[in-house]
C-alpha cells in the first residue's frame, strides 16, 4: 500500500517552520481561494467588464470615442425625456404579470406532474423543457400566423378579430412573454418541490387542515424557490426583445428593450441614452432581487436529505384527473403547437396570404437551401455554400458554448448556493441577474467597446471579430441564467459528498469527477442542451460580434429575412430547428446509453416516485 | 479475517486556530493521540469539534498551529496536505453516500484511490460489508437503504482501506434509538480490531463514555480537559466538564472547618458545610489544589447518592418523581425545599411524598471553584480559559443529567 | 464536436472523462482560434491586407466573390442588415476594423461623413449617367452605386383596384387603418422617405403635421421593409410604403398581383459604398479598387444579378448601363432628391420626434 509522499518535508514538531517558502504561500493562498478567485475573475472579465464599459458611456462619451467630455450627465436629460418612462413602466409591469403568470403557470405544471396523479405526468415535464428550447420570437410568430386575418383561423373559418386585437395588446405581450418563460418558473419550482417530502402537507392534514390551509403552510416553504423564480423570470422578460420588438412594437407598446435598441441604431448612435436605459433597466431588475435576498436571509435551500422520503401523490378524482389533464394536453398544445405550426406553414405556403390562388405548398425553398443555389431560383450565387456552412459553424460554436457553459455555470452556481453567501458571492448575484436583465445588444455593443480598444490592438491582440470573442459573449449571456438555473438543484446536494471523496484518497479533479459531477450529470446535460439550443439561435450579439465571412445561422436567416426571402429565411429556421431537435436528442439518448445507471438516477427533470 | 491490522497512525495538533471572519471556532488547541487510541472529542454543538475535526481531515484550513499525522506535518507554517494525502479515513454525520454508486462502489472508492486493481477491490469490500452486516445489500443503492444501513455502508468505506487515521464526525446523531446502539458496537469493535487511531466527535457524554479510551473536552475553541472516561468522571477540571459529564445536583458549599474560606486548599478530602440545609455537612472530594478565597461548589454523581435509613441519612428529603427504569427506579429527591437530586438509583420504590434518607458517597460530591477564571487545561499544555460566565444550573441540571448515565 | 466525443465515448464509465476532454478541446478550439486569427492579422501586413466589407446588399457576396477572383485581394464579408452595421462602425470608432461600408441611404452616409469617419475625395474612374453626377457628393466622402425610391407605394392589386395617387389621398377615410410603413429609427431605408416628405412640404413641421394626420388614420407601423410587406401579404394592411427594390421584387415573385405605384414626389435613395477614414492606407487603395471593380460593365452585370427579386432592382448610375426590365423607366418617376447632408444631421430629431409621436 504504497502511497506518495507528500512534497513538503515534514517540519520537527513543536517548532514552528522558520522560513516558508514562498511559491508555497502562493500555491497556498491560490489553491485557498482559487476557485473562487477564478470564478470571479472569469465573470468579471466576461461580464462586468463590457457591460461596464457600455454603462460607462452614460457619464463618459469620450471614454471610447462616442463624444468630447469626459463627464456629462445630458445623456440622463435626454434619455428621460419622451417616452423614457413609459417604456420602462411597461417593461416593469408586463415583468411582473408575466412572474405572477410563470408562478401559476410553472408552478401548476411542478406540483400537478410531481404530486398527483394527473395523466401525463411524466411527459408534461419534458413538454416544459421543450417549451425552454423554442426560440422566443418564433413563438410569437406562430400566434401571428394563427391568428392574424389571412392566417391560419381565417383560412379554418375560426377568424376572430377580438382574439386577434387582444393578441397585439399588452396582453398578447404578457401572454407570449409568459409562455416564453414558464421553463424559468417551472424549473426553480419543481427543483425545490422535489426535495421537500410531504411532510409539512401531512403535518397539516394530521392536524385537521384542509387544502387551503396545506397551501398556506407549503407556500412560505417554497417562497425561496418562487421568489427565485421570480427574480430570474422578471430579469428575463425584462431583457426580451425579440417580443418586445414584434409583437409588443406592432401593438404600439414601447417597451424598455426597445428604446434601448432605437438609441443604439440612431445615427450617430446615441450610447450614452442608451446606457442610462440599461442602469435603469438594472436598477428594476435589482427590485426582486432585493426582495429574495431580503426574504430568504439566512435559509438553507439544502432541504433534501437521506431521510427525505418521496412525497405522496394526490388521488385526484376521476372528473378532476380528466378534466386537469385535458388542461395540461391543451396548454402544451398550445404553447408548443402554434410556433411549431407557425415555422413549418411559413415555409411551405409560397407567398403566404396573397389571395390569388397562387397559394400552395411547396418543397422549393428546402430544395434551394440544401442545393446551395440559393438566390431565389434564378441564378446560382457564387461561394454560396447554402445553409450547411453557418449551421455547422453555429453548432461547433454553440457546441463549446454549452460545454464551458455548463461547467463554469456549475462552479458559479456552488458558490451562489452556500448557505450563508458573503458580500461577493451577492455582488456577483446581482452582477448575473443584471446581467440577464439586459438585451443582447448592450452585451454585444459592449464588447465591442471593450475588446476593440486601440491599444490592444497596437500590441496584435484583435480579439474583435473573431470566434474566441463571439463565443465570450455567448458566454457572457449563457452563463448567468443556467447558473441561476442551476442554483436550486446544486443547493440540494450537501457539501459532504465532495469532502467524503478527498477524505478517501480522491484529489481534487478526481473528487470533482467522481464524486459530484455524476450527481449533478443530468442538470449539467440540460443546461448544456438549454445553452446550445439558446447559442445556435443567437441572433443580437452575433451580429455584432460575428468575425466577416464566417455567418452563424442566425445572421444568415436573418440575412435572408431582411432581404424579403422569407421561404428561404424560414425553410432555414425549420432546418436549423431540426438540426437542434437531432442534437438533443442524440444527447439525450447518449445519456441514457451510455451513462452508469447511477448516474441516471440523480435528480433533474425526473419526478420522483 | 484476512486483512492484518494496520498500525495507528499517532496525531499531535500544537496550537490549532481557526478563525472565521472575528469569531474563533478554535482558540489554539494543544492534543496528542497515541497511536490505536479511540479518542473522542466531547463537548455542546459551538464548541469547536467539528471545526477541530475539519482541520484534521484538511477540509478545513487552520489560521494557526499546526497537525501532524504519524510525525509528518501535514498542516501549518504554510503547509497544508489535501484531505486525500493525509492517509486517513472519515464517516460523515449525514453518512455522505455517493447517491449514483452502489453501496459497493462506494466501499471499493478508497480501495480504487490507492490503485487497488478491480477484483481485489470488489473482494475486499465485499469482505468489509460482511463484517458490517450487510454482506447482501451490496447491489443496493443508498436511497435504497435506511438511515442505519447507509451509516454501516460508511463505516465499511471508511475502514476498508486500512487507513491509520479513522475520523467520526457524530456518526449515530442521524439514526433512531436502537440504530444507534448497534452501530456503536460496531464501531467500537470494528474500529479497534482495524487497530487504527480513531477520533470521535459527539456531544453526547454517553456516547462518549461508551466508546473512548481517552475523551477531550472541548468549550469555546479550547480544549479544556483530556483524560480516560474515569478521569472525567472522578476529577472533573472544572464546573463545565462536571456539568457535561453528568451530575444529579449541584450547590454552593462552604468548608466546614472555615468557613469564610480564606485558607487555600490542597486536593483531597474535604468536608463541606450545605447552605440551606440546618447544620448539615457532608463529606465531599475535592479533585484538585484550590488558591484561597474563591467560592466552591459541590458537583454530585447520581452514582453518589443513596437512599438510606433515616438513621445513616445525612440529609432528609422527599421523593418528587420516581421512574421505573427496568432493573430499578430512578427518583427525584428534594431536600428542604431547596436540593433537587434527580436520578436517584434504588432497587426498591419510593412512593412519591415519602420522605426518605439521603447518604452521599464522598468519592462522587465533587468540589470545585466555581471562578470561571480558575477554569484551566488539565493535562494539556495550553493556558487557562477566560470562558464565559457559567450557565446556571436549574433547566441545564436536569437536561444534562438526563442525557443517561448507567 | 462535443456531439462526436459522446457518441464515440464506448465505456460507460468513461462519459465523464469525456465532458472533462470536451472542455479541454473546448478551450483548445477557442485558443487555436485566437492564434489563428491574429496569425492572419498579421500575415496581412506583409502582404495584401484583407479588405473588410461591411455590407447590408443582397448582391454582396456575390460581389465580393468575383472581386476577390479577379484581384487576388482578400475580402472578409460581414453581411449584415444596415442596422447592425452602422452600429458597429458608431461601436468602433475608437479602433475602427471595418474597410468599406455599401448600404443604401446617402444621409447615413452623411451623417458618417459629418463624424469624419469616411476617407473623402476619392473619384472612381467611371463616367457617371446624369442620376450618378447628381447623386456624388461634393466633398466625395462615398460613391454612389445605384438608385432606388424610398416611401414606394405597393399594394395587392386583387384587393386594391382603384390605388391612391397624391399623397393627400392617403389621409381620407377610405385607407384608414390601411396603410403601414417602417419605424424610419430602425430601418435605414425609411428616414430618405420621411425626410423627402419634409423637404417636399416645405418644412420640418409641415412635415410632421402630415406624419401626424397619417398617424391619426390608423398608421401602422412596422420595423423594416420585411415586416411591412409581410403585413400586405398577410392582408393586415391594404397599402404599404416601402423600399421600390422590395415592392418591384414581389411584383416579380406575385407574378403582378402585388403592384407598385410612384406618388408625387418619390424621395431617391441612393446605394452608396463609403470608405474607413483611418483604415489602413493599403486597405483603402483596395477598397477604391473594389468601388471601381463594383461600377464596372463586370460589377454592374453582377449586381443586376445577384438579387434578381430585390436589391438588383436599382437604376444604375453609370453610362452604358441599363436597369433590369421590372423597373420603369425613370422619366416615369417623379423624383426628389434630398440634400443629405442637410437631412442627415436631422436624422435623430426628426427619428425620435417620429418614435414619439407616430409609432406610439
Amino acid at each position: 500500500m504504497a502511497q506518495a509522499l507528500p512534497a513538503a518535508l515534514p517540519e520537527e514538531l513543536g517548532r514552528p517552520t522558520p522560513a516558508v517558502r514562498p511559491w508555497s504561500v502562493v500555491a497556498g493562498a491560490l489553491s485557498r481561494s482559487g476557485g473562487n478567485f477564478f470564478i470571479w475573475a472569469v465573470l468579471i472579465f466576461l461580464v462586468a467588464f463590457p457591460v461596464g464599459a457600455f454603462l460607462l458611456l452614460a457619464f463618459t462619451p469620450r471614454l471610447f470615442g462616442q463624444g468630447a467630455s469626459w463627464f456629462t450627465l445630458s445623456a440622463f436629460s435626454q434619455a428621460l425625456q419622451g417616452k423614457a418612462f413609459v417604456a420602462l413602466w411597461n417593461s416593469i409591469w408586463v415583468s411582473f404579470a408575466v412572474c405572477a403568470l410563470d408562478i401559476v403557470i410553472g408552478g401548476g405544471v411542478a406540483w400537478l406532474s410531481m404530486r398527483t396523479n394527473i395523466g401525463g405526468r411524466r411527459i408534461w415535464p419534458g413538454f416544459m423543457w421543450g417549451l425552454l428550447l423554442v426560440p422566443s420570437y418564433l413563438i410569437a410568430q406562430g400566434w401571428q400566423y394563427l391568428l392574424e386575418p389571412k392566417g391560419v383561423t381565417y383560412q379554418l373559418g375560426l377568424y376572430s378579430p377580438l382574439l386577434y386585437h387582444s393578441f397585439f395588446s399588452p396582453a398578447g405581450v404578457v401572454f407570449v412573454d409568459a409562455l416564453v418563460n414558464a421553463p424559468f418558473s417551472y424549473l426553480t419550482i419543481s427543483a425545490a418541490l422535489g426535495g421537500l417530502g410531504s411532510q409539512y402537507e401531512e403535518a397539516v392534514r394530521v392536524h385537521g387542515g384542509g387544502r387551503l390551509a396545506t397551501f398556506r403552510v407549503v407556500a412560505p416553504v417554497l417562497a425561496p424557490a418562487v421568489l427565485a423564480s421570480i427574480a430570474i423570470v422578471f430579469a428575463e422578460t425584462m431583457s426580451d426583445y425579440g417580443v418586445a420588438s414584434t409583437l409588443a412594437f406592432q401593438s404600439r407598446f414601447q417597451m424598455a428593450t426597445y428604446g434601448i435598441f432605437e438609441s443604439i441604431s440612431q445615427l450617430p448612435a446615441n450610447f450614452g441614452v442608451a446606457a442610462v436605459l440599461s442602469i435603469l433597466l438594472l436598477a428594476a431588475a435589482a427590485i426582486p432581487i432585493g426582495i429574495q435576498s431580503r426574504v430568504t436571509r439566512g435559509r438553507s435551500y439544502a432541504i433534501l436529505s437521506g431521510r427525505t422520503r418521496p412525497a405522496t401523490r394526490y388521488r385526484l378524482g376521476r372528473p378532476a384527473r380528466l378534466a386537469l389533464t385535458s388542461i395540461a394536453a391543451l396548454f402544451f398544445l398550445l404553447a408548443l403547437g402554434a410556433p411549431a405550426f407557425g415555422a413549418f406553414l411559413g415555409s411551405f405556403v409560397q407567398n403566404l396570404g396573397v389571395p390569388d390562388g397562387a397559394q400552395h405548398l411547396t418543397l422549393n425553398a428546402y430544395k434551394e437551401v440544401f442545393s446551395g443555389s440559393i438566390a431565389y431560383g434564378h441564378v446560382v450565387q457564387e461561394g454560396a455554400t447554402g445553409l450547411l456552412a453557418p449551421v455547422l459553424l453555429s453548432a461547433e460554436l454553440s457546441a463549446i458554448t454549452a460545454t464551458l457553459t455548463a461547467v463554469i455555470g456549475l462552479a458559479i452556481a456552488r458558490l451562489l448556493a452556500a448557505r450563508r453567501p458573503g458580500k461577493w458571492t451577492k455582488a456577483g448575484d446581482l452582477l448575473l441577474v443584471g446581467s440577464i436583465a439586459l438585451p443582447g445588444i448592450v452585451l454585444g455593443a459592449g464588447y465591442i467597446f471593450a475588446f476593440n480598444l486601440p491599444f490592444t490592438s497596437r500590441v496584435g491582440l484583435d480579439l474583435y471579430e473573431t470566434l474566441p470573442l463571439l463565443v465570450m459573449g455567448y458566454l457572457a449571456t449563457s452563463i448567468p441564467t443556467q447558473s441561476r438555473i442551476m442554483v436550486g438543484q446544486v443547493a440540494q446536494v450537501h457539501g459532504s459528498l465532495m469532502e467524503a471523496a478527498r477524505v478517501h484518497g480522491a484529489r481534487a479533479l478526481s473528487a470533482w469527477r467522481s464524486a459530484y459531477v455524476p450527481v449533478v450529470s443530468r442538470v449539467l446535460v440540460l443546461a448544456w442542451l438549454i445553452t446550445f439550443t439558446k447559442t445556435f439561435f443567437e441572433l443580437p450579439i452575433s451580429q455584432l460580434l460575428y468575425p466577416p465571412g464566417k455567418e452563424t445561422v442566425s445572421v444568415a436567416i436573418n440575412s435572408w429575412l431582411s432581404n424579403y426571402h422569407y421561404d428561404i429565411g424560414t425553410a432555414m429556421t425549420v432546418i436549423a430547428l431540426l438540426a437542434n431537435f437531432l442534437v438533443i436528442a442524440l444527447v439525450l439518448g447518449a445519456f441514457r446509453l451510455l451513462a452508469p445507471e447511477g448516474w441516471r438516477r440523480m435528480g433533474g427533470w425526473r419526478p420522483v416516485g | 479475517m484476512t486483512s492484518s491490522p494496520i498500525r495507528g497512525e499517532r496525531v499531535d495538533i500544537a496550537g490549532a486556530t481557526k478563525l472565521f471572519g472575528a469569531k474563533a471556532a478554535l482558540a489554539g488547541v494543544h492534543l496528542h493521540v497515541e497511536p490505536g487510541t479511540f479518542l473522542v472529542l466531547l463537548g455542546p454543538s459551538g464548541s469547536g469539534k467539528t471545526t477541530l475535526l475539519r482541520c484534521l481531515a484538511g477540509i478545513e484550513r487552520l489560521s494557526e498551529g499546526t497537525v501532524s499525522i504519524g510525525g509528518q506535518l501535514v498542516a501549518g507554517g504554510g503547509l497544508h496536505l489535501p484531505p486525500e494525502r493525509r492517509r486517513l479515513a472519515m464517516v460523515f454525520q449525514d453518512y455522505a453516500l455517493w447517491p449514483h454508486m452502489t453501496a459497493l462502489k462506494n466501499v471499493m472508492f478508497p480501495l480504487r484511490q490507492l490503485r487497488v486493481g478491480t477484483n481485489e477491490a470488489r473482494r475486499r469490500a465485499q469482505e468489509m460489508l460482511q463484517r458490517v452486516g450487510l454482506g447482501r445489500l451490496g447491489e443496493r443503492y443508498p436511497n435504497e437503504l435506511s438511515g442505519g444501513e447507509q451509516q454501516r455502508v460508511a463505516l465499511a468505506r471508511a475502514l476498508v482501506g486500512g487507513a491509520g487515521l479513522v475520523l467520526f464526525d457524530e456518526p449515530l446523531s442521524n439514526l433512531d434509538a436502537d440504530m444507534r446502539e448497534q452501530l456503536r458496537l460496531a464501531i467500537s469493535t470494528l474500529a479497534r480490531d482495524s487497530g487504527a487511531t480513531s477520533v470521535y466527535i459527539t456531544h453526547d457524554q454517553a456516547e462518549a463514555f461508551a466508546l473512548a479510551d481517552r475523551i477531550g473536552v472541548l468549550r469555546d475553541g479550547r480544549l479544556v480537559q483530556l483524560g480516560s472516561p474515569e478521569d472525567l468522571y472522578r476529577q472533573p477540571a472544572s464546573p463545565f466538564v462536571a456539568r457535561f459529564t453528568g451530575i444529579c445536583t449541584e450547590t454552593p458549599v462552604t468548608p466546614a472547618s472555615d468557613p469564610d474560606g480564606s485558607a487555600g486548599r490542597g486536593a483531597g478530602a474535604l468536608d463541606v458545610r450545605l447552605p440551606g440545609i440546618a447544620g448539615a455537612t457532608t463529606r465531599a472530594t475535592m479533585p484538585r489544589a484550590v488558591p484561597s478565597g474563591v467560592a466552591l461548589q459541590m458537583f454530585v454523581r447520581p452514582s453518589a447518592v443513596q437512599i438510606v435509613q433515616s438513621a445513616e441519612a445525612q440529609v432528609m428529603a422527599r421523593v418528587r418523581d420516581v421512574a421505573f427504569a427496568g432493573r430499578g427506579y430512578e427518583h427525584a429527591l428534594e431536600a428542604d425545599g431547596q436540593l433537587l437530586f434527580t436520578r436517584v438509583f434504588s432497587l426498591q420504590r419510593w412512593p412519591r411524598g415519602s420522605t426518605v434518607g439521603v447518604q452521599l458517597a464522598p468519592d462522587g460530591c465533587l468540589v470545585l471553584p466555581v471562578d470561571p477564571a480558575l477554569e484551566g487545561v488539565v493535562d494539556g499544555d495550553g493556558t487557562g480559559g477566560t470562558g464565559k460566565a457559567l450557565v446556571p444550573g436549574g433547566t441545564d441540571l436536569v437536561d444534562l443529567t438526563g442525557l443517561g448515565n448507567k | 464536436m462535443l456531439i462526436h466525443n459522446t457518441e464515440k465515448t464506448g465505456a460507460p464509465k468513461r462519459a465523464a472523462r469525456a465532458l472533462v476532454a470536451a472542455t479541454g478541446c473546448a478551450t483548445m478550439v477557442a485558443t487555436i482560434g485566437a492564434t489563428a486569427g491574429a496569425g492572419v492579422a498579421q500575415a496581412a501586413t506583409t502582404s495584401t491586407v484583407p479588405l473588410v466589407v461591411y455590407s447590408a446588399q443582397g448582391y454582396d457576396s456575390t460581389e465580393t466573390t468575383a472581386f476577390q477572383k479577379a484581384t487576388g485581394i482578400p475580402v472578409e464579408l460581414d453581411d449584415n442588415s444596415t442596422g447592425p452595421l452602422l452600429t458597429k462602425i458608431e461601436a468602433e470608432k475608437n479602433n475602427p476594423k471595418w474597410g468599406l461600408l455599401w448600404v443604401d441611404g446617402a444621409t447615413a452616409f452623411a451623417s458618417l461623413d459629418q463624424q469624419g469617419l469616411l476617407m473623402k475625395g476619392f473619384e472612381p474612374n467611371v463616367s457617371w449617367n446624369p442620376l450618378g453626377q447628381k447623386a456624388v457628393p461634393p466633398d466625395h466622402s462615398y460613391i454612389p452605386t445605384g438608385l432606388t425610391m424610398a416611401g414606394t407605394l405597393v399594394y395587392n392589386s386583387k384587393t386594391v383596384s382603384n390605388p391612391p395617387t397624391t399623397w393627400q389621398a392617403l389621409l381620407g377615410p377610405k385607407w384608414n387603418g390601411e396603410i403601414g410603413m417602417n419605424d424610419p429609427a430602425v430601418s435605414g431605408p425609411t428616414y430618405p422617405f420621411v425626410a423627402g416628405m419634409m423637404q417636399h412640404l416645405g418644412s420640418v413641421t409641415a412635415g410632421e403635421k402630415y406624419y401626424t394626420a397619417l398617424a391619426n388614420n390608423g398608421l401602422h407601423v412596422y420595423l423594416t421593409n420585411g415586416d411591412t410587406l409581410a403585413a400586405l401579404e398577410a392582408g393586415l394592411i391594404k397599402l404599404a410604403l416601402i423600399q421600390s427594390s422590395a415592392g418591384i421584387g414581389a411584383t416579380i415573385k406575385t407574378h403582378g398581383v402585388i403592384k407598385v405605384k410612384f406618388l408625387n414626389p418619390v424621395a431617391a435613395l441612393p446605394s452608396a459604398i463609403g470608405i474607413d477614414a483611418k483604415a489602413p492606407k493599403a486597405e483603402q487603395l483596395e477598397a477604391e479598387k473594389f468601388a471601381e471593380f463594383v461600377l464596372s460593365a463586370q460589377g454592374q452585370k453582377l449586381m443586376q444579378s445577384g438579387d434578381p427579386t430585390g436589391d438588383s432592382l436599382y437604376w444604375p448610375v453609370v453610362k452604358g448601363v441599363n436597369a433590369l426590365p421590372a423597373l420603369p423607366k425613370l422619366s416615369t418617376i417623379p423624383v426628389e432628391n434630398i440634400n443629405p447632408y442637410t437631412w442627415g444631421a436631422r436624422e435623430n430629431v426628426v427619428n425620435t420626434w417620429f418614435t414619439n409621436n407616430v409609432v406610439e
